[in-house]
């Protein structure tokens, strides 16, 4: 290894121009809807795992009532402006647009897509960075289901029908990815604006639409393990109309991609 | 364009489907056997995919670890804006 006093200063420079242009951007979307006390927690977290990369948030709140839009302007005073963007809409318009929104305003080379609710957690956002760089990789995606990952807060009922409908997706879909339903995400520009600009579906379907029709436009995507702790105890998300929405979403994603 | 997910499917029905005929045309297998062969075919079908939902059921991973670094992530947090004016007091 040359002594420092040995490289030229010229050389030097080459070498750090070359490694800022190396340097990519990470455009993080957050959508929002009264995550009041969570975006706070959510900002200052991504802040204290990603010292080591250029990244900036997208906050899209959807005209939240409970005054999310007036703490992530005090989280502004403390981050700058430049860091967290808030791209606001008057009321809840769908995860989809939302997403469709926040890109609008996204200048990296990498979207990452998460939610604001903390079951998400900052801190594998480093392991989706160092996995898409390795692996050269389109798309990596985050899964519960796997060795490392993980589910806490969900009891037996909740378990059952999600790897009942994990089964039922992977034997009809072929998917390639073992958790389908899964928003923490990270893509890279180009494969994000691809693949967002033909889906249709709403809610977790589309979320489930997203990787499959990436999956069939032959993207490279990787996996991540992530741990996932639902704070909403005995949330009412799976009642009998999500589990029809569910199966019609499936029979959608047979016959469409 | 690749072809659709579904073309694959059918594709394969076919071939299963002309498998069986092939069977029933030829007496290779004894007939009332060639005869219940979907439904065997079915039925594995169904206990395979309960037995895949049984075994991840049992193997889910879980992570109770998590939910207690978290709350002490969110105490830091906490901290961290109270000093600086960000009014995270709970909802």
């Amino acid at each position: 290894m040359a002594k420092l006093e040995e490289i030229d200063t010229d050389e030097y420079e080459k070498i750090m121009a070359a490694n800022k242009m190396k340097r990519k951007k990470y455009s993080i979307i957050i959508p929002t809807y009264n995550e009041r006390l969570n975006i706070a927690l959510v900002i200052y977290l991504i802040f204290k795992h990603l010292q080591e990369s250029e990244f900036e948030v997208i906050i899209v709140d959807d005209g939240s009532p409970d005054g999310t839009q007036d703490i992530i302007k005090q989280l502004q005073d403390v981050y700058g402006k430049d860091r967290i963007l808030l791209r606001a809409r008057p009321k809840k318009l769908g995860l989809g647009t939302a997403y469709v929104h926040g890109f609008k305003h996204a200048s990296g080379d990498y979207i990452i897509i998460m939610d604001a609710d903390l079951s998400h957690h900052p801190k594998y956002l480093p392991n989706f960075i160092r996995k898409q760089i390795q692996t050269g990789a389109s798309i990596v995606t985050g899964t519960r289901y796997v060795r490392h990952g993980g589910v806490h807060g969900w009891n037996l009922m909740r378990k059952l029908t999600s790897r009942g409908a994990n089964v039922l997706a992977q034997t009809l879909l072929w998917p390639g990815v073992s958790d389908l339903t899964g928003s923490f995400r990270l893509y890279e520009r180009s494969a994000f604006e691809d693949v967002i600009s033909s889906c249709v579906s709403k809610g977790y379907v589309f979320q489930m639409e997203i990787i499959v029709r990436a999956s069939r436009k032959g993207y490279h995507i990787e996996e991540v393990p992530i741990t996932f702790v639902d704070r909403v105890y005995g949330s009412s998300k799976l009642g009998g109309s999500e589990i029809v929405q569910y199966l019609k979403g499936l029979v959608y994603l047979l016959f469409t991609t | 364009m690749n072809m659709k997910h579904i073309l694959k499917i059918l594709a394969l029905l076919v071939v299963v489907a002309a498998t069986w005929i092939t069977l029933l045309e030829t007496s290779v297998v004894p007939h009332h056997y060639t005869w219940l062969l979907p439904v065997y075919l079915v039925v594995s079908l169904g206990c395979y995919g309960l037995l895949m939902v049984g075994v991840g059921l049992m193997l889910f991973p879980t992570c109770p670890q998590e939910a207690v670094l978290l709350q002490k992530d969110i105490v830091e947090a906490k901290e961290f804006f109270g000093r600086r004016g960000v009014d995270v007091g709970s909802d």
